[in-house]
């Protein structure tokens, strides 16, 4: 899936724009929705996609996954072009 | 003095006051006007009374302040006649709620920009803290630190180092790279160069391309290394701190599992050494040997065991039979058929077994395992006659292994078979004496061959 299709979802997107405003973060799925004010379903359903997609990483162990942000310098440099100009600290609508 | 400060409160206020909108409404009373913001400090120079009149029209001037701090001034020239006080007290009124709102809006966002990224600071810390404590395993536990390391520093890679041997050396236990899998690379040297002084001193270091961080727990316990920041920046203080941080909460769970590590060796320590004593018997009547052990544990993963039930399976399989302590030799040696009063006396043993084990508390989980690792499949088994799932799993483990290991044993009674021949007639109980599930599982690594072993 090309960057343009993955940000296509509002989802994916905001869960992006969370790790790429706060690429050393490191979070559950529970801190993810807190942060992106998305519902369950929606992020899960996006986070999944991500990792498929291999922007993220997750950190498995039996009672919890953190999630990492860690895309390859093509992608990092695709969506560092896309979200240019955006301030870091906004939350997307 | 102009800051961003007071420049995104003059523009906050010219947005919400709409000069061009304020133009209208006075224009329909006093005339025409031009407006204006004047920053405090400006340079431009600013009317002198409230109300004044500079030759081409009446005029205002409103300070825009909070507390004693002066931002700047609202400045309305022109009008064809003077603005009254009534319309002043209005106007100064409107501004004021105009003022106090932006600034509630200003506060909010300043709080929102400050705590947010701390808040997920935070919550990144609980998380490693939840990843990192959820294992005791050392071999597990390193890589995963290193690997959380790298995630958070954004660093191209990172070493682990631990003291060992009376901090004589120092050991690399991990060594994860951005752009490899985890490196199986493992050193150990005796602490010298900056690493030397890190383990003696305590001191961090940073330089652009690495930090060094000890693993402070009372003392220097080891130190972690990171190298070359991804976007090639160069690390800061700040990346210090985090890493500092961060490893406050790997050494905790090193620790952690280095007590448990010395704990588990005590624990099996402390078994095999009952186990040694109960095993200064006749060869043929000891209660265990390693290779019952290792099959057992062997079913048990084939099986999906988990680690924690392995454990306590392992202690088990060398207990099992630490209740034959407790039978007489002439019994266990009879090469004869045993009389039914010796055999009653034979189906005690898992219930000897079980008051030796009792009073040790770790030992605690172990005793249903032994307890039940005569009774059969089928229910005819001793000392309950408990059927099928009923026996613990552990037990209906070592219950097909001791089968096994008794069948290709030499008895006083009679000569050793072969695995094969042994294998066979464990098929052949599948069902009756033996669950079938284990069976097959034992099968699977159970040891071939048509000669005895």
């Amino acid at each position: 899936m090309n960057l343009n299709k993955i940000l296509s979802c509002p989802a994916r997107k905001k869960i992006i724009h969370f790790f790429y405003s706060n690429p050393a973060s490191i979070d559950t799925l529970k801190g993810i929705m807190t942060w992106t004010g998305l519902d369950k379903k929606e992020a899960v359903n996006a986070l999944e996609e991500l990792v498929k997609e291999k922007i993220l990483i997750p950190h498995r162990v039996t009672s919890t996954v953190g999630y990492a942000y860690m895309p390859n310098k093509k992608q990092a440099q695709a969506i560092r072009k896309y979200f240019d100009g955006i301030g870091k600290y906004k939350t997307l609508s | 003095m102009k800051d961003n400060y007071t420049d995104n409160f003059l523009k906050k206020i010219g947005e919400n006051l709409n000069l061009k909108k304020q133009q209208q409404v006075f224009e329909n009373m006093l005339g025409k006007s031009d407006w204006e913001i004047l920053p405090s400090g400006s340079g431009k120079e600013k009317p002198a009374e409230r109300f004044f009149d500079d030759g081409k029209g009446h005029g205002l001037l409103i300070p825009l302040k909070q507390g004693n701090q002066v931002y700047g001034y609202i400045v309305a020239r022109g009008f064809k006649y003077p603005v009254t006080d009534e319309l002043m007290a209005v106007f100064t009124v409107f501004i004021e709620t105009v003022m106090r709102e932006v600034q509630k809006e200003m506060e909010l966002t300043k709080l929102y920009d400050t705590i947010r990224p701390r808040a997920i600071a935070l919550s990144t810390i609980h998380t490693i803290h939840r990843l990192i404590s959820s294992t005791l395993d050392l071999d597990e536990l390193m890589p995963r630190i290193a690997r959380l390391c790298l995630q958070v520093m954004r660093a191209k890679s990172c070493k682990i180092f631990l003291l060992e041997n009376n901090r004589k050396i120092l050991a690399l236990k991990a060594f994860v790279s951005a752009d490899k899998e985890i490196q199986k690379i493992k050193s150990r040297s005796k602490p010298s160069g900056i690493l030397g002084r890190i383990a003696r001193t305590g001191a961090s270091s940073l330089t652009p391309k690495r930090i060094l961080v000890p693993l402070i727990d009372e003392d220097v316990m080891g130190i972690i290394s990171i190298n070359n920041k991804l976007g090639d920046k160069p690390f800061t203080e700040f990346d210090k701190e985090i890493l500092t941080t961060f490893s406050e909460q790997a050494i905790i769970a090193i620790r952690n599992a280095q007590l448990y590590e010395e704990q588990e060796k005590l624990t099996i320590g402390s078994i095999k050494a009952l186990a040694a004593i109960l095993d200064t018997r006749p060869k043929h009547i000891q209660t265990h040997s390693q290779m019952f052990v290792k099959l057992v544990i062997d079913v048990a993963k084939q099986l999906g065991m988990t680690a924690q039930e392995m454990r306590v399976l392992k202690y088990a399989s060398f207990l099992h039979d630490a209740g034959k302590v407790m039978i007489p030799d002439e019994i266990l040696r009879k090469p004869k058929k045993l009389t039914g009063e010796e055999f009653q006396i034979i189906k005690k043993h898992p219930i000897k077994g079980v008051e030796i084990v009792k009073p040790i508390e770790v030992l605690k989980p172990v005793i249903p395992i032994i307890l039940y690792h005569h009774e059969r499949f089928d229910g005819t088994g001793y000392p309950k006659g408990l059927k099928g799932k009923d026996i613990p799993l552990g037990s209906r483990i070592m219950s097909v292994v001791d089968a096994f290991i008794s069948m290709i044993s030499k008895q006083p009674y009679r000569e050793c078979l072969s695995a094969e021949e042994a294998l066979s007639e464990i098929k052949r109980y599948s069902g009756t004496q033996f669950d079938p599930e284990v069976v097959d599982a034992f099968l699977k690594i159970a040891p071939k061959g048509k000669r005895p072993l």
